[in-house]
């Protein structure tokens, strides 16, 4: 059997990429490719790859960077939460009573197009400069990805599957139980997904302009005070851990509901 | 005892009550217990409609259909139906969607597992249990909602156009599945379909509707034993007589213009070539 070419092979493939970039930022860092200063200030553009390691064992170790974290993700996973609690239930609702669909939607139309980071302001005049603040701003931008995506789902359900679920005796509950929510199982997985997404936004944004905690404030704080290996470090924590949330929550779900999502193209 | 018709009517209204379309006009029809009837005519002329009426899906405006002397109103699993779309649940497994029926009914697992059993090896898919309705043949699919259907064991069949989404091959697989399986389960089955052929096949009588009004037009006993050979003498005289059904039909309709059947246009008009009964002439102006 002939080898495959090793440059084919995705994992070289990989490999070769980030060696590519960390290669470059190292040598941008030494060249001071974004202005140049007196050597001892160059690390203040762009530290090198191996500074920014450095700081991320000396961050590890004082426990400033997972307590930070953990105030980010409270906040994510709470603002998230509240909005799947008020979304999904509201959406349904929207979906199945004319009347709620005609109370809500103009609100939503009103609401819905105005960026969660616009509300920032306001709600630190609200909430002051804590979590409540940072929650109300997550909650209200997740929320629409949620809802819309719900509505979208039931104005989707296949009414030929409600026919023969009633046909075979079912009652208005076992019709929701057992037909409307597996039905709507792949919008709410979109629109989980896309809500997630704007949370992690909007609470990064709230965190740099006020709220003086959490991963956000760690990257505003890290130019202040000059320590530029600081931003890089949480940068990098919150691609790896939006990157994680993807892939043991989404990634497995969409899978469970790859079996039968062919089935909806119809 | 069966299934009794009487003086049902349903009217739809479109374009916001500016028309009135009369799906169904006076319809009366017995079904014998155990019959298998062939509800057969273009599409318009409600023989779906009287199918949902009598699945309890939607309700007539006159007149009522009655089950075993009970008046139908509302769905029941004594009713079962297949749809043309096959309905099956995508997120469940093949045996997942023949024991809806009995989930629903509050089956205990193993009770289920016996029917679901029973009714998969009955339409021949015991080794697909475990596969998803988008891994099946359209054909398959629609085996699977048979077996759904029967595992509830109900007094009719309400089939709507089930083949209608099948290739031409596994058509003709599927009615002689489906006679092979009403040999084993006898169940009253209301069957609707446009294909003549298929509703000689299949039907103790078939029953002839014509569109605009939807009405009955005529009932023909086929009289046929079974399983029946589509190129016999016997078979191709009942095809000629139905054909011809149509055939009058359309003459009597001569003078209307809006016919949206698509029939009429292919077929000369009464008084210039005279009434067209033969299978030759009919098969030159068939429309596909």
């Amino acid at each position: 059997m002939r080898m495959k070419k090793f440059w084919k092979d995705p994992a070289f493939q990989m490999i070769a990429s980030l060696a590519f970039f960390l290669l470059t930022w190292y040598v941008a860092s030494i060249t001071g490719l974004f202005g140049r200063y007196p050597p001892r200030l160059m690390g203040l553009l762009l530290p090198t790859p191996l500074e920014v390691a450095r700081t991320v064992w000396e961050m590890a170790v004082t426990g400033n960077l997972t307590r930070h974290l953990g105030i980010s993700l409270y906040r994510v996973m709470t603002g998230f939460a509240l909005a799947v609690c008020m979304g999904v239930p509201l959406g349904i609702a929207m979906g199945r009573y004319r009347m709620v669909n005609g109370l809500v939607e103009p609100l939503v139309r009103v609401f819905q197009p105005i960026p969660g980071v616009a509300w920032v302001p306001l709600a630190i005049v609200w909430f002051g400069l804590g979590n409540k603040a940072a929650i109300f701003i997550i909650t209200i931008s997740s929320l629409f990805p949620v809802l819309l995506n719900t509505t979208q789902g039931m104005r989707d359900v296949d009414i030929t599957l409600i026919s023969a679920a009633l046909t075979m005796g079912a009652n208005p509950r076992q019709i929701t139980t057992k037909v409307l929510l597996p039905s709507l199982v792949p919008y709410l997985i979109t629109g989980f997904r896309i809500g997630m997404g704007f949370a992690w936004r909007v609470v990064i944004a709230a965190e740099m302009v006020g709220v003086p905690s959490g991963l956000g404030y760690m990257l505003s704080l890290g130019r202040g005070i000059g320590r530029t290996d600081i931003t890089i470090v949480t940068m990098v924590t919150l691609g790896a851990v939006m990157l994680l949330i993807e892939h043991s929550v989404f990634v497995p779900m969409e899978r469970k509901t790859l079996n039968w999502k062919k089935a909806w193209g119809r | 005892m069966g299934i009794r018709i009487s003086n049902l009517s349903k009217t739809f209204l479109i374009n916001n009550g500016e028309k009135r379309i009369d799906a169904l006009l006076n319809i009366h029809l017995e079904v014998e217990d155990q019959e298998f009837i062939c509800l057969v005519g273009p599409s318009g002329c409600g023989k779906s409609t009287l199918l949902k009426i009598l699945a309890g899906l939607e309700a007539a405006d006159e007149g009522l259909a009655t089950l075993d002397e009970e008046i139908i109103s509302k769905p029941d699993p004594d009713r079962g139906m297949i749809f043309q779309e096959y309905a099956l649940f995508p997120w469940r497994t093949v045996r997942k969607n023949v024991e809806f029926g009995l989930e629903i009914k509050g089956y205990r697992p193993e009770q289920r597992l016996r029917i679901s059993q029973k009714y998969l090896a009955l339409v021949g898919l015991l080794g697909f249990a475990d596969a998803y309705p988008h891994q099946l043949s359209g054909g398959m699919k629609q085996r699977v909602a048979i077996a759904r259907s029967l595992s509830l064991d109900p007094k009719i069949l309400l089939m709507d156009e089930p083949f209608g989404a099948l290739d031409a091959f596994s058509r003709l697989r599927m009615q002689e599945e489906i006679t092979r399986i009403w040999n084993e389960e006898h169940r009253t089955v209301v069957f609707v379909t446009h294909d003549i052929d298929e509703a000689i096949f299949l039907g103790d009588r078939v029953v002839v509707m014509t569109p605009q009004p939807g009405r009955i037009k005529s009932i023909i006993p086929i009289g046929l034993g079974r399983p029946r050979n589509r190129n016999s003498h016997d078979f191709l005289r009942i095809r000629d007589r139905v054909y011809a059904e149509f055939a009058l039909y359309n003459t009597d309709a001569g003078e209307s213009t809006d016919d949206e059947t698509g029939w009429g246009e292919h077929l000369p008009a009464a008084g210039v070539a005279g009434a067209v009964t033969t299978v030759a002439d009919l098969n030159s102006y068939w429309p596909e």
